[in-house]
């Protein structure tokens, strides 16, 4: 297989002198064009009491301010045929449009328009309390949400990872307009953005037009240090514990510190995650439904009667993040026997090294997804951006190339690295009638 | 508007194949199905379709469901079946080197399924714990409750394709390989596909590895659809979980019906555009009570249901509930602006175009216009198709179909304590 696709190649970057980085990924084949502003900004810039407020402020962006007024950004993308939307993560806030050609103006006065003149009003600020009270609460009635929430609560204990990107609630029902308008004007200014555009553009054009657009707003008072100066202390012992909820099923999850996406152990441990649990690309976001089956957790877990499903997750994060592992298990078969069988695969891959076929089918899959999940100029200007924002661009294109140069051993040598018992955090959902 | 070009081939035993060369990408997508879903389940075998379904890529006379795994992901493939209530879809993904390989795995999955007894027992185990799963999730609840009150519990589309925990405790192999001599027929087999191909050399490559699978033949008649039902409400009492979710619904058009367009736009403006339309302007941005509350507009082969969901906090029910009736009742009796026509068409235009960019969704698109016999000129045609739709159009079908007395009321979460009412029964103040 000859695939040659490299997601950074043909980027150009255009620095303005208010601080905003931009990257300009014309596409000629596309009938489309694909902006996205990433704002360094996530759960990780949060503390208690505010947690949340990144995914609030998200919100508040929709409420208008400015040129715009409530619901206008979903009127003005839906009325030329667009899609817009946002996301918050542990990291990074992100606002995208993707619109025909021709309407690229059109996004990027709505994205300066978002930078620095969204309102805030008392009464949008309340009524989106209520609205994310009810994203949280659809959130808590899905047992693998809650077992999520306390494996991340159990193993971070000094980082900010240990909270949702949602909240606790107790911080959503108390936090104030005020709180949410300081993150706001913190983490919302143009030296602390990035934006992306890809798609069929002009370059020429396309860099006038940011210009137009972003080279007035005002840059913020001070640019936000990377580092938010919370280390996270090694582990030193298993950590787990036993939720008991009424329920139907029953689930088990488990995680493992793994070092920033930055570390040069990475590309070692996609294969190593490749091997254990098969691969879907390093953002996940068009994974569809495929199921990979050729991988160990798999064979041992799904094809071995003990579970009806095992989904593995790879933390793509600028501090150390969590190698997360979950199961539903087959009812009739005991807790305890599915976590013993998830965790023996674990350790069995410290002593037996991969064979050369699931070497072969590991990179065969970590090459492949790397286009399948830039299919189309949305996806491609999404991981462009979240790999600048990780710390660089070419960053995905890195690790997949040097994924495919792993060994074997160096596949052993990082499962003893970072899946014993002593790095690991567990948890069990025992569902009572 | 951008087009593409389409065009049909028909292998030598009726599979239909849809091809759109791009060879500005360098893999092949393809999106498939087979008029072998759950609607042919038999009485008492509910859930037959879907095992069938799981087990596709589980065994053939010739490989193990191991070795066929082993072989999609040596190429850094992927093909995956899945069981609805009409048909039996299939998607794939490979890289153009890999095409005829691919395909000889999807027919050896097609023609030859073994069901071996230790792999039918994986698979009913792994049905039960899904079905298991549904059975604890209010949002699956709310709508597999709506559609058993909207179309007959045990009728086509108001069953659950998954079939039900009772009857998957009793398939067997032979369940699965009755249903799949009978009802795998491939004349019914459409093949969309897109990528780098020559179109010539891909038909001749699917008739190598599709065109000598022989099926019996099969009425393809259309299946007896149960009269329309009466409102009803439902209740899933859920006390554990911390939110409702809603569902609200009523029969609505097939694909196939003139009706469709225009209450495809009315729907948009009122449940969709621009997160969520009049709906999420008034029960989410302005009431606050939901994070999520759409409506969809479900239009199959033989018969189409809108439902509507939301996600509300316990408290709000009746308020939820209401907020939606009021809307229902705007929209059925006033008709749609000018600007929300204009912006509905071009919504809709620009929609489909934007579904051409990615391969997986083009392929899915390509599909479906096979599907619904739209016609191979159907993307050229759309802007035309939407310009016919007026307000009156739009209003006529919402008043046809989309009156507050003809919706049902499903709700699942903690309930016990709720006053709910039907939504034709509700006085808006």
């Amino acid at each position: 297989m000859s695939s040659t696709f490299q997601l950074a190649s043909g980027i150009e970057e255009l620095q303005l002198e208010n601080g905003l980085k931009v990257l300009l990924k014309p596409v000629s084949s596309s009938n489309a064009i694909s902006t996205f502003v990433f704002y360094r900004v996530g759960s990780r810039n949060e503390r208690p009491g505010i947690t949340g407020s990144s995914h609030w402020c998200e919100h508040m962006m929709f409420k208008g301010g400015g040129k715009l007024g409530k619901g206008d950004v979903h009127t003005l993308v839906s009325t030329e045929g667009g899609r817009n939307n946002a996301f918050t993560d542990q990291d990074l806030t992100a606002y995208f449009e993707t619109l025909p050609k021709e309407k690229l103006e059109l996004a990027l006065f709505i994205e300066s328009e978002r930078m620095t003149n969204s309102s805030f009003r008392p009464e949008e600020v309340a009524s989106e309390r209520q609205v994310i009270i009810s994203e949280r609460e659809g959130s808590e009635n899905y047992p693998s949400y809650l077992l999520r929430e306390e494996v991340f609560s159990m193993a971070f204990r000094v980082h900010p990872y240990r909270w949702p990107v949602v909240g606790w609630k107790s911080d959503l029902q108390n936090m104030t307009r005020g709180d949410l308008y300081e993150h706001y004007r913190k983490y919302y200014h143009p030296n602390n953005a990035l934006l992306v555009v890809c798609g069929n553009f002009d370059l020429r054009e396309g860099a006038d037009l940011a210009r137009k657009y972003f080279s007035d707003i005002k840059p913020g008072n001070e640019t936000p240090p990377r580092e938010i100066g919370l280390i996270e202390p090694e582990q030193n012992g298993e950590r787990n514990s036993k939720l008991v909820r009424p329920g139907t099923l029953n689930y088990v999850a488990a995680g493992f510190h793994l070092p920033s996406i930055l570390h040069e152990d990475m590309p070692a441990l996609i294969v190593m995650t490749t091997v254990l649990g098969g691969w879907r690309g390093l953002i996940g976001f068009s994974a569809d439904r495929y199921v990979p089956r050729s991988n160990r957790l798999y064979r041992k877990l799904v094809s071995g009667k003990i579970v009806s499903d095992v989904n593995v997750y790879f933390p793509v994060n600028i501090d150390p993040g969590l190698l997360y592992f979950d199961l539903t298990v087959l009812p009739g078969v005991a807790l305890e026997k599915a976590k013993i069988a998830l965790l023996s695969e674990l350790d069995a891959l410290g002593d037996t090294l991969p064979t050369e076929k699931e070497m072969q089918v590991a990179f065969n899959q970590i090459k492949s997804w790397h286009a399948y999940e830039n299919d189309g100029v949305g996806l491609q200007a999404q991981s462009i951006g979240l790999m600048e924002i990780m710390g660089r661009r070419s960053l995905a294109d890195d690790l997949i190339s040097r994924a495919l140069t792993v060994t074997p051993e160096r596949v052993s040598a990082v499962a003893r690295k970072y899946l014993p018992e002593k790095n690991r955090t567990s948890s069990t959902y025992e569902s009572r009638a | 508007m951008s087009f593409i070009e389409l065009d049909r081939d028909r292998l030598s035993n009726g599979i239909t194949i849809i091809a759109n060369s791009n060879k500005n990408v360098e893999s092949v997508a393809f999106a498939g199905s087979i008029k072998s879903g759950a609607m042919l389940d038999p009485s008492g075998g509910f859930g037959t379709a879907e095992l069938v379904s799981r087990l596709l890529t589980r065994g053939t006379k010739s490989r193990t469901g191991e070795e066929i795994s082993q072989k999609i992901e040596e190429m850094g493939a992927t093909l995956q079946f899945s069981n609805y209530d009409e048909s039996v879809s299939f998607t794939g993904r490979c890289h153009s080197d890999y095409v005829e390989q691919i395909l000889r795995i999807l027919s050896d999955c097609l023609c030859n399924p073994s069901f071996k007894e230790d792999e039918v027992e994986k698979a009913k185990g792994e049905l039960i714990s899904d079905l298991e799963a549904e059975r604890d999730e209010t949002r699956s609840m709310a709508y597999r409750s709506l559609l058993s009150l909207i179309y007959g519990k045990y009728e086509i589309y108001g069953r659950d394709p998954l079939g039900s925990l009772e009857s998957a405790l009793r398939l067997t192999s032979d369940d699965a390989t009755r249903f799949h001599e009978t009802h795998y027929n491939s004349e019914t087999m459409i093949i969309a596909a897109t990528g780098r191909f020559e179109r010539s050399e891909l038909v001749s490559k699917m008739e190598s590895a599709l065109g000598s699978w022989h099926t019996k033949k099969r009425a393809d008649k259309k299946p007896d659809i149960a009269d329309s039902t009466s409102p009803s409400l439902q209740s899933v009492p859920m006390e554990h979980k911390s939110q409702v979710d809603i569902g609200i619904g009523a029969r609505a058009v097939p694909r196939s019906d003139e009706e469709f367009y225009s209450l495809n736009l009315g729907n948009l403006i009122f449940g969709r555009i621009g997160l969520y339309g009049r709906l999420g302007k008034s029960v989410r941005d302005e009431k606050g009570l939901a994070y999520y509350c759409f409506s969809a507009l479900q239009s199959k082969l033989f018969a189409g249901h809108i439902a509507i969901m939301a996600g509300v906090n316990p408290k709000n029910v009746e308020r939820g509930v209401e907020g939606i009736t009021e809307e229902i009742r705007k929209i059925s009796s006033e008709p749609l602006s000018e600007q929300e026509l204009l912006t509905g068409r071009k919504n809709l235009r620009g929609s489909l175009s934007l579904a051409l960019e990615s391969s997986v969704e083009r392929a899915s698109l390509i599909h479906d216009i096979e599907y619904f016999s739209l016609g191979l000129d159907y993307i050229e045609r759309y802007a035309q198709i939407l310009d016919l739709i007026t307000s009156e159009s739009v209003l006529k079908a919402f008043e046809k179909y989309f009156k507050p007395e003809m919706f049902s009321l499903a709700a699942a979460g903690p309930v016990a304590s709720r006053n709910l009412e039907l939504p034709g029964a509700i006085t808006v103040k």
